[in-house]
């Protein structure tokens, strides 16, 4: 594939970066994306533009099946099955416990966590360690059909943990203050 | 009211498209040579865009660029000026043709209770710095991306699983992708 010439000069009606995101991701109405791909087929400029959201789109998917971890989705499990990674999951209700663990053969472990959730877009998840009493807080993870939060962490980090019991907290933040929406409780083994 | 003139590309268009069509055959080689160069990579992006696959993507520009060529040495091209909009008619109809080929091909290897061989494409090396940017968006933000990208889901797909709107799911993707890029930008100490 040859290289891409550079542009002359920058496109004097260049296409907002969001809607060139918008057209590659699929989410333009088939008539404007016609119209965008007229233009693209006359401008380097914008073409170039459209080019980098390629590569950065390659770049994060490659990424994502290597580091994803915190807050995750169904789709992107089900991504990274397909991908032939192993995923070990538990899933709790609010106010549940579960003895959990990282087998060797594990590349994720998935926590599904079961609340009440109708009407919050996202919660911090909070992590309490008794083995060295740190607390880890992840922000805006996002609430799954306002039903469940879905946390993945790496096996390979988790397997080099001591046995300890982690208390999980699911906070709904809001101007007003935060509240407690459920906890549980894991109870890890190495 | 005034026609708008060419762009200088389009006009660099037509005159390949004019030399090309007029040349005795074999004789116009610097100037195909010029036109696959201008042409290949958007082809070949429209192709990724439609198809979701960069391997379908390279037939696609095998196939889009002989034609093109094909049809301007036959003198076919009534509107050297329109070459651009040749083209991307032309690339419709390829990746019409592409889907086609692959649905019967799909539809045979099922028949047969053959399982079609997924072959992913070999993974660009992840680099240090996008997995440091990537650390700093919101896990909301990240998932948004992750779902955009990897996953290959729109907007309304994204935004039913995540309980937030279409709207939402679009601001949320254009603000963590330029964070992205302005970070990506930033760390390698480019132009931002």
């Amino acid at each position: 594939m040859s290289s891409f010439p550079p542009a002359a000069s920058p496109c004097p009606a260049a296409v907002p970066w969001a809607r060139l995101v918008d057209y590659w991701s699929g989410d333009l109405e088939t008539a404007a994306a016609e119209r965008l791909e007229e233009h693209l087929f006359t401008c380097a400029a914008c073409t170039r533009r459209l080019a980098d959201i390629h590569r950065l789109g390659r770049a994060v998917g490659a990424w994502a099946r290597r580091g994803l971890r915190g807050g995750i989705s169904p789709t992107l499990l089900e991504r990274l099955r397909r991908q032939r990674l192993r995923v070990r999951e538990y899933t709790l209700e609010a106010g549940g416990s579960v003895r959990c663990s990282a087998g060797p053969e594990d590349d994720l472990v998935v926590l599904r966590l079961g609340a009440d959730l109708a009407g919050i877009e996202h919660v911090d998840v909070e992590f309490r360690y008794s083995h060295t009493g740190e607390i880890e807080r992840t922000a805006e993870v996002p609430v799954i059909r306002g039903r469940e939060v879905l946390f993945a962490e790496r096996a390979d980090l988790l397997r080099t943990l001591p046995a300890h019991e982690a208390t999980v907290r699911l906070l709904a933040v809001a101007d007003e203050g935060e509240r407690v929406v459920a906890r549980y409780t894991l109870h890890h083994s190495p | 009211m005034e026609p708008t003139p060419p762009s200088p590309e389009s006009a660099e268009l037509a005159a390949l498209a004019r030399k090309i069509a007029a040349a005795e055959p074999g004789v116009a080689a610097a100037e195909e040579e010029r036109l696959v160069h201008l042409l290949g990579r958007r082809v070949w992006l429209y192709g990724v865009r439609h198809l979701r696959d960069e391997s379908a993507a390279d037939d696609l520009v095998q196939k889009v660029l002989l034609t093109v060529l094909e049809r301007l040495r036959a003198g076919e091209v009534q509107h050297p000026e329109r070459l651009a909009s040749f083209v991307l008619g032309t690339c419709r109809n390829g990746v019409r043709d592409l889907v086609r080929g692959e649905r019967r091909r799909r539809s045979l290897l099922e028949r047969y209770g053959v399982e079609p061989v997924a072959v992913e494409a070999p993974a660009p090396l992840v680099d240090r710095r996008l997995g440091d940017c990537m650390g700093r968006l919101s896990d909301r933000e990240r998932t948004v991306v992750a779902l955009t990208f990897y996953a290959e889901r729109g907007a309304a797909e994204i935004a039913a699983e995540l309980t937030l709107s279409p709207g939402n799911v679009r601001v949320l993707r254009h603000r963590a992708l330029a964070r992205l890029r302005d970070c990506l930008d930033g760390v390698a100490g480019g132009p931002g």
